[in-house]
Parts: C-alpha cells; sequence; structure tokens
C-alpha cells in the first residue's frame, strides 16, 4: 500500500504539489490525469527524492516511510518510477548500468549468465534488439525506445510500487501495446502503480481502478474509470476552480 | 642544471606548469630496466649514446629534451618491415629507480610502408618515492603504414616525469594514438605530431587524472599538417580530483594543405577542488579546410546521479559508474589485459576521488560485454 499524507513540494520556493493525500492498495492500478504544468511530474519526483523538491508531508509504502530516505533506499523499499524523460548517462553501458541496478535491488550480484539470460529474455518481451545492452543507457535512443527500456528496467526490478510517468508518449501502437504487456504482466496482489497520462488511450490497454486529476498542484477529483472517459470528451476546463 | 629550470619557467608553454619543489640536481641515475614483450625478432636494446632519429628532435627543443637527447640514453628500437602485420601487441616496459634516483630511457618506432603494428610503452615504477623519469620517443611511419600507439604512465605520488614524443607521418600513414596519464608529483608531456605526407592522418586519445592536492598531469599535443588531405583528431578526458590537469592541445595547418581537417574536443569532469587547464589552439595558414575545436568541463550531472539512484545505485557507487563512462572512449582503445591495467591506474591516481565499484566489477562487465560481442 502506498499511503500519502499531506504531501507538499516545492521548487526554489515555489509550489509545485500542494497538500496531497492518496491511498492506493496493493494490486490496484491508479491513473493520475491533469493539465500541462499541473504537477503530475514534480508528484513522482518528489516520491522518489529528486534533490531539487523540498517535501513535507508523509508518505508510506508498505509502512516503510519513504521521505526520510535517499532515493536508492526508496528503490530498495520496493518504489519505481518510469521517467516521461529518461536521462541520457553516456559511456555507461546499459549491460554494466541494469547489473548494477539488479544488484542493488536483489542485495547481492547477479551471475554473468543467470544476468544476461533474463535482461535478454526481458528485452526480447519489449520487442527491444539485445544489441541495446552494449549501448550507452539511453544514449541515442529514440523516444520509443526510451520508454521501451523503462519498461525492461521495471520488469528486472520487480517493484511493489512503480510511478508510469506518461509511458504512452513517444510510442508507436504497437509500442504502446508492448508497454500496456509488460505493466499488465506485472499486476497482481504484490504490485500496484499509478499511472501519470494525460489521454486515456494507455487506460484502455491497461484499465485503472481509480482516476485522480490533479490541477496547479492538487488533486481536485477521484473517481473511477469513468472519469478518464469524462475528461477525454469534456477536456479539464470543469474541473478548474 | 639549475639553468633549466630558469629557461623553462621563462617559456609560455610552461607557464602552466609546477615546477616547485624540482631540481636537476641531487639525483643519483639509476639502473634502468627495461623488458619488451611481443614484436618477435622486431625490438632490440639501444645502447648509451647510440644515435637514432634525432632529426625529429633537431629543432624547437626545450631544455628537458638537450638534456635528453646529449645523455642518448638506452632504450628499446621497433622496427618492423615493410609490408609486415603484425597481430600482437608489441609491449614496451621501463621501470627500475629507488629513492632519489633518475632514470632516463628513449625509444624508438620504425614501421616501413604498409606495416602494420601496435606498441605498447609503460612506465612501470615501483613505489620509490622521489623519482625523476625523463624520456624521448621518436615515431616514424613510411607512406601507408598503420601503427596504434599506447601510452601508459599511471604512476606513484613522487614521481617527476618528463616525457617528449615525436612522430613523423609520410603519406597514407596512419597513427591511432592513446595516451594514459595519472598519479606522480608532476607528469609533463610534450607530444608533437608531423603530418609530412599527402593524406596521412593521427586520431588520439588522452586520459588525464590527477587525484591529489600537489599533483600536475600537464599534457599536450601539437600536430602540424604540412600537406593536402592531412587529418587530426584529438579527443582529451581530463578527470580531476583535488590536483590539477593541464592539456594543450594544438593544430598549425601551414598554406597549401589544402583539404586539411582538425577536430580537437576536450572534456573534463571535476571530482574534487582541483584544477583543470584547457589550452586550446588552432593556427590555420590555408582557406579550403576544415578546423574546429571545443572544451567543455563540469561536476558530475545530478541528473545524471539521480537516474542511477532512482534505479538503487547508491551515490558513490553511481559517481563511480559516471566516471567510468566518461572514460570509456579512451579505455577502450587499449585491449585485455592492458585496458584492466589502465583503470586500476586511473582509480589510483584518483584515490577517493573515484569512489566507484573497483576494477573487479568494471572488468568482469566489460569481459563479459567483450564475450558477447
Amino acid at each position: 500500500m502506498l499511503k500519502v499524507e499531506d504531501l507538499s513540494a516545492e521548487v526554489a520556493g515555489r509550489p509545485v504539489v500542494r497538500g496531497v493525500s492518496m491511498e492506493i492498495p496493493p494490486g490496484e492500478v491508479h491513473a493520475l490525469m491533469g493539465p500541462n504544468g499541473s504537477g503530475k511530474t514534480s508528484f513522482a519526483l518528489a516520491l522518489m527524492g529528486h534533490p531539487r523538491y523540498r517535501v513535507t508531508g508523509r508518505a508510506r509504502l508498505d509502512g516503510v516511510e519513504l521521505l526520510s530516505l535517499p532515493p536508492h533506499e526508496r528503490v530498495r523499499a520496493g518504489l519505481f518510477l518510469a521517467f516521461q524523460h529518461p536521462v541520457e548517462v553516456p559511456g555507461v553501458t546499459v549491460y554494466q548500468f541494469l547489473r548494477a541496478a539488479v544488484a542493488a535491488a536483489r542485495g547481492r550480484e547477479p551471475g554473468l549468465r543467470e544476468f544476461y539470460g533474463e535482461l535478454e529474455e526481458r528485452m526480447r518481451q519489449l520487442e527491444l534488439d539485445p544489441s541495446f545492452a552494449r549501448r550507452g543507457v539511453n544514449e541515442g535512443f529514440s523516444g520509443g525506445e526510451k520508454k521501451r527500456h523503462e519498461m525492461v528496467q521495471m520488469l528486472l526490478l520487480r517493484p511493489r510500487f512503480a510511478f508510469l510517468d506518461e509511458p504512452d508518449s513517444g510510442l508507436d501502437v504497437d509500442g504502446l501495446k508492448a508497454v500496456a504487456r509488460a505493466v499488465n504482466s506485472l499486476r497482481g496482489p504484490h504490485f500496484s502503480c499509478l499511472i501519470i497520462t494525460h489521454y486515456p488511450r494507455i487506460l484502455k490497454e491497461v484499465p485503472p481502478d481509480r482516476v485522480h486529476v490533479m490541477v496547479e498542484g492538487e488533486i481536485v477529483r477521484s473517481g473511477g474509470p469513468e472519469l478518464a472517459r469524462l475528461i477525454d470528451e469534456e477536456g479539464y476546463e470543469w474541473l478548474r476552480g | 642544471m639549475t639553468d633549466m629550470l630558469e629557461l623553462l619557467r621563462a617559456r609560455e608553454e610552461w607557464r602552466r606548469t609546477d615546477l616547485s619543489g624540482f631540481s636537476p640536481e641531487g639525483w643519483t641515475e639509476a639502473d634502468l630496466f627495461l623488458h619488451a614483450r611481443g614484436g618477435n625478432g622486431l625490438v632490440r636494446e639501444l645502447g648509451a649514446g647510440e644515435p637514432l632519429f634525432t632529426s625529429l628532435f633537431s629543432a624547437a627543443l626545450s631544455p628537458v629534451e638537450e638534456v635528453l637527447l646529449r645523455r642518448a640514453p638506452r632504450g628499446f628500437f621497433v622496427s618492423v618491415p615493410p609490408g609486415a602485420k603484425v597481430e600482437e601487441p608489441i609491449e614496451l616496459r621501463y621501470g627500475g629507480g629507488g629513492e632519489g634516483s633518475s632514470l632516463f630511457h628513449r625509444t624508438a618506432i620504425l614501421l616501413g610502408e604498409e606495416a602494420e603494428a601496435t606498441v605498447i610503452e609503460a612506465l612501470d615504477f615501483r613505489p620509490s618515492g622521489r623519482l625523476w623519469v625523463s624520456a624521448l620517443t621518436e615515431i616514424r611511419l613510411a607512406a601507408g603504414a598503420r601503427l596504434t600507439y599506447l601510452g601508459i604512465s599511471l604512476v606513484w605520488p613522487g614521481i617527476w616525469s618528463f616525457w617528449s614524443r615525436r612522430a613523423e607521418l609520410a603519406s597514407g600513414a596512419g597513427l591511432r594514438w592513446a595516451v594514459a596519464e595519472g598519479g606522480g608529483r608532476l607528469l609533463r608531456r610534450d607530444d608533437l605530431v608531423f603530418l609530412r605526407g599527402e593524406g596521412s592522418s593521427v586520431r588520439a586519445f588522452y586520459l588525464l587524472a590527477s587525484g591529489s592536492r600537489g599533483s600536475q598531469v600537464d599534457g599536450g599535443m601539437t600536430v602540424e599538417h604540412e600537406s593536402p588531405e592531412t587529418v587530426s583528431r584529438l579527443l582529451v578526458r581530463g578527470l580531476v580530483g583535488d590536483g590539477r590537469v593541464v592539456f594543450r592541445g594544438r593544430g598549425r595547418i601551414i598554406p597549401g594543405a589544402r583539404g586539411a581537417s582538425a577536430d580537437h574536443r576536450a572534456r573534463g569532469l571535476l571530482l574534487g577542488s582541483g584544477r583543470l587547464d584547457i589550452v586550446p589552439g588552432l593556427l590555420i595558414g590555408e582557406h579550403e579546410v576544415e578546423a574546429s575545436h571545443g572544451a567543455v568541463a563540469s561536476a558530475p550531472d545530478e541528473e545524471e546521479l539521480f537516474y542511477l539512484a532512482s534505479r538503487g545505485i547508491e551515490r558513490r557507487q553511481a559517481l563511480g559508474l559516471l566516471v567510468e563512462g566518461f572514460a570509456r572512449p579512451v579505455l577502450e582503445m587499449f585491449p585485455h589485459p592492458v585496458r584492466e591495467e589502465v583503470w586500476r591506474g586511473v582509480e589510483s591516481s584518483l584515490g577517493e576521488a573515484v569512489p566507484g565499484r573497483g576494477l573487479e566489477g568494471w572488468t568482469e562487465n566489460q569481459r563479459a560485454e567483450g564475450d558477447r560481442s
């Protein structure tokens, strides 16, 4: 269970998330929608521990207090963030990066053959050529390849909770379906996630249990999947003010 | 000999070189340890006083180089006959010395027409306190020859090292050049490549690491484009902990060298309180050429560190990965297992500034990647 209470975040003294409370029980998929600049990405980054944010409030994952932990320990507590704009890390190969990440998550260095076999399988699952393992992290990747790579990472790290920040942007139909399959493959009593999106198309592939709408850093409406359909038809204007 | 220091200090290209604490007097010349591997029958020892290609060092000499030329110390001569293709790298190592001793050596490498070889030249000194090491390397490539030259001086603190390398390329010859330098009290390098023949080219990579306060790695390469269609590519990676890295990259394209192309790039990664000086220069005497240079230095990128942290990698290890990634374009020039030796030396030069997972993990990863490539 991810339980967020009265969470606020600011960047350089400017509030970007204001008093957000949210509960996402195990096994559930929630969606966070909202217009551009409404604070959705900031909410995820703040909970992940990005150093740019000054955060107040409480956040617990399965009872573990998150806000006092450095980012890498939040991951070990079971948190994951699929980035909207995955960062390029020149010179560090995907193989090297993921092996270090898996070792950190599992508390032991995976064997070479075991790890490479698993990595290859996950890459094929996301329709990424295994030769990507030898490239620099996100270096020269297309938008769609970056999104698939984020999903490969999620599958390898097996988090208990994932923020998926616009996992559908920059993807063609096949890419969208591959990403959706990856998320759906994790669905179950030990996994929950929050999909951040502008559009309902990903939500057709990964149906949410609940939908929240954020405007100017606040949750202004929560409801069932029908809320996403309503936003698709009416936009966000009726939710402002 | 003390005049030597005065003469050096008067030169602009030595202005950034910290010679304080160094004196050319009071050293005991020690026996040089020479070790060569590979190059069956192509390598012979040079005796003291034996003359060789010194025409490359006939002009624009620094006082340090003049001292060495007068001594004509022992060293190695590698001669690859025309058309020969040497598969196995030829490894030349220089060592020896003890506290307060001086060592001088030289290397000459000659490749005949269309010959191909890889030569690794390494300083291999055991920990021994204060040591003065000076060296000359001369390289001559005949038409169409291809040489990969790999220079390694990753040394212990307390070493004062001055090394000058000069290369001359005939038409169509190609020189791939990678140098890793780190540690020591002062490593001063003066490299000069003459692209004499039409279509000759040099691709040079430098990895310079200075970790501890008071240490300085001071490198420089000058490329003289003397013929049409000559090409120089220079890539420098400077890792700066609490020490100082200086790099002087110069290119000169003379009138008549039409179609010459020079691109010189330098990047610095600042890991501590040290200092990086990148001094680029291009002198262009011909219109129909392409010439560019760029330099950038920064601390490790916080967004990259956060991305790695968001995958459970703690900050120190993440920093180590970034440093490896930064050095990779140069490291990859070195074959296994020399590459591991280089990385170990770089880590050692940087000390606490490289808080990575250590060589073992890196090596294992590289081998795994190599096995699958």
